[in-house]
C-alpha cells in the first residue's frame, strides 16, 4: 500500500516538474538570444485598459528586444549593397540557371558540394564534443562518396537515416559561451555578427573549396558563387524575398531573423 | 490509507485525461486546417487567385489575429495606442500577415507536414512542433496556440527558430522607439497600398 502511495506521489511530482520545465523552457526562450538586448531598462507599462481579451500577453518574451547593433549606418549600407547584388545578379542568374538545368541535376550539385565540404562540419562537431555527430559525418562521407556516386546522391540520409550535421565555427564559439557581439553585415556573405564573422575565417580555412585558390587565383570565389546560385535555384521558399519584400524595415527583419536562427543553432 | 491513495489516483487520472484532451483539441484544429489548405492547394480545377481566397478563409478560423497584432507591438508600446489606432493596426497587421503567407502559395508543390507530439504550457497554451519536408530539406515549424474566447488559435509561428511575431515586433518597436504610433500606421498604410493597390484581400 505504502508503495502505491509513493508511486502516486512520484507520478504527481514528475508531472509537476515536467510542467514546470515546460514553462521554464518557454521563459528562457527570450534569454537564449545572445545578440539581443533589452531595449530599455524602464519597466514595461502595465496595460490595464485592455480587458476585452481573455488571453492577455501569452508570450513570456513579450518585451521588445533589439539585436545589438554598434555599426547601424555601416551595416545598413552593406545591407543595401548585398540586397542590390542579390536582386541584380544572384536572383536573375539563378532564375535563368533554373530554366536550363533540371532540378535533379541541381540537387545533385548541391549534394556533391555538401559532401566535399564535410571537413567543416566534422571538425566543428569534434570541437564541440559532439562525437556522435562527427561519427555521423564520417560515415556519411564514406557512404556518399562511394555508393552515392562521388557525393551526387545522398544514400546515407535516404537509406541509413544519417542526417547532415549543420555545424560551423560560429556555433562552436557560441557553444563555449562567446556572445554574438554586435550585428555585422558582411559584403557578399550577408548578415552576420562579430562572433560568426570570426567563425567564418576558420570555416573558410576548413573548406576544401578554398584549396581551389591554389589552382587559379579566383577559382574558389567562382566556385562559391556557383554554389550560391545553385542553392538559390533550389530554395523554393524564396526565403530572402519572403522576409524582405513585405517588411516595413527589411534590414531589421533580416537582422532579427538571423539572430534568432543563430541562437537556435547554437543552442542545439 | 487506501482512501488517500485512491483519491490521489483519481486525481492523477483526471489530470492526465484533461491534459490529453487539451492537447488533442488544439492539434485537431491545426491538423484539420493544414489538411484543408493542402486539399485546396492540390485542387487542379481552381485558379491560384481562387485558391488564395479559399486559403484565407480557412486560415482566418485558426489565426488569432487580434492577439497576434497585440503581441507584435509588445507590452511597452501597446498602451500608447488609442482604441481607433488599435483597431486600425490590427486590421493592417492582419492584411500584412495574410500577404506574407498568401504570396508563398504559388511556390507550393510536393511539401509534406509531419506533426510531432505537442507540449502543453500551463493548460491554456500549446506548442505544436512540426516538420515541413520540401525538396529533401527539413524545416522545423513550431505552432504556438492559445485557448481564448474563440477557442484554440495560433498566436505565433516559429520557423527554424525564427519567431514571426518577434521579427514583426522588432521592426515595429524600432519605429516606435524613435517615432509616434501614427508614423508606424502611415508606414503600414503605404506598404499595403504598394502591395495590394486597391484590391481587397
Amino acid at each position: 500500500m505504502r508503495k502505491l502511495v509513493l508511486l502516486v506521489c512520484f507520478f504527481v511530482l514528475t508531472m509537476y516538474t515536467f510542467n514546470i520545465s515546460l514553462f521554464a523552457e518557454d521563459s528562457t526562450a527570450s534569454r537564449e538570444q545572445p545578440a539581443v538586448n533589452k531595449s530599455d531598462d524602464v519597466s514595461p507599462v502595465i496595460d490595464t485598459s485592455d480587458t476585452d481579451e481573455d488571453v492577455d500577453y501569452v508570450d513570456i518574451s513579450m518585451d521588445a528586444t533589439f539585436v545589438k547593433d554598434s555599426f547601424p549606418s555601416y551595416n545598413r549600407a552593406i545591407f543595401t549593397f548585398n540586397d542590390k547584388l542579390y536582386y541584380g545578379f544572384f536572383r536573375p542568374v539563378s532564375k535563368g540557371y533554373k530554366t536550363v538545368v533540371p532540378e535533379f541535376a541541381r540537387l545533385g550539385v548541391r549534394n556533391f558540394f555538401t559532401n566535399v565540404r564535410m571537413p567543416g562540419r566534422f571538425f566543428n562537431c569534434l570541437f564541440q564534443g559532439k562525437f556522435k555527430g562527427a561519427g555521423t559525418e564520417l560515415t556519411r562521407l564514406l557512404i556518399n562518396s562511394t555508393i552515392g556516386g562521388a557525393g551526387f546522391t545522398d544514400p546515407a540520409k535516404k537509406y541509413f537515416h544519417l542526417e547532415q550535421q549543420d555545424e560551423d565555427f560560429g556555433q562552436t564559439l557560441g557553444r563555449y559561451d562567446m556572445g554574438a557581439g554586435s550585428h555585422l553585415e558582411l559584403p557578399f556573405f550577408g548578415p552576420s555578427n562579430v562572433r560568426d564573422a570570426c567563425g567564418l575565417v576558420v570555416d573558410i580555412a576548413l573548406d576544401p573549396v578554398t584549396l581551389l585558390t591554389f589552382v587559379a587565383p579566383y577559382a574558389s570565389t567562382a566556385a562559391r558563387t556557383y554554389i550560391a546560385i545553385n542553392d538559390i535555384s533550389i530554395d523554393k521558399g524564396d526565403t530572402y524575398e519572403g522576409l524582405v519584400e513585405d517588411a516595413i524595415d527589411p534590414y531589421i527583419a533580416v537582422q532579427d531573423a538571423y539572430s534568432q536562427n543563430r541562437a537556435k543553432k547554437v543552442k542545439e | 490509507m487506501k482512501m488517500i491513495s485512491c483519491f490521489l489516483l483519481f486525481f492523477l487520472f483526471l489530470s492526465s485525461v484533461v491534459a490529453a484532451d487539451v492537447e488533442t483539441e488544439a492539434e485537431k484544429i491545426l491538423k484539420s486546417s493544414v489538411d484543408k489548405v493542402f486539399t485546396v492547394m492540390l485542387d487542379k480545377e481552381m485558379t491560384l487567385d481562387q485558391k488564395k481566397i479559399k486559403v484565407i478563409e480557412i486560415t482566418d478560423t485558426v489565426f488569432g489575429y487580434p492577439l497576434m497584432a497585440k503581441l507584435s507591438i509588445g507590452k511597452k508600446h501597446w498602451s500608447e495606442f488609442n482604441t481607433e489606432q488599435r483597431a486600425e493596426f490590427t486590421k493592417l497587421f492582419t492584411d500584412a500577415f495574410r500577404r506574407f503567407y498568401v504570396d508563398k502559395l504559388d511556390l507550393f508543390s510536393n511539401e509534406e507536414v509531419v506533426f510531432k507530439p505537442a507540449t502543453v504550457v500551463k493548460g491554456k497554451k500549446v506548442q505544436i512542433p512540426t516538420m515541413l519536408l520540401s525538396n529533401g530539406k527539413k524545416y522545423s515549424i513550431l505552432y504556438k496556440m492559445s485557448n481564448g474566447k474563440t477557442g484554440w488559435r495560433i498566436y505565433d509561428i516559429t520557423i527554424e527558430g525564427v519567431s514571426l511575431i518577434h521579427t514583426y515586433r522588432s521592426q515595429y518597436n524600432h519605429i516606435l522607439a524613435s517615432g509616434k504610433v501614427e508614423d508606424l500606421l502611415v508606414k503600414m498604410r503605404e506598404m499595403k497600398e504598394e502591395k495590394e493597390g486597391n484590391k481587397e484581400l
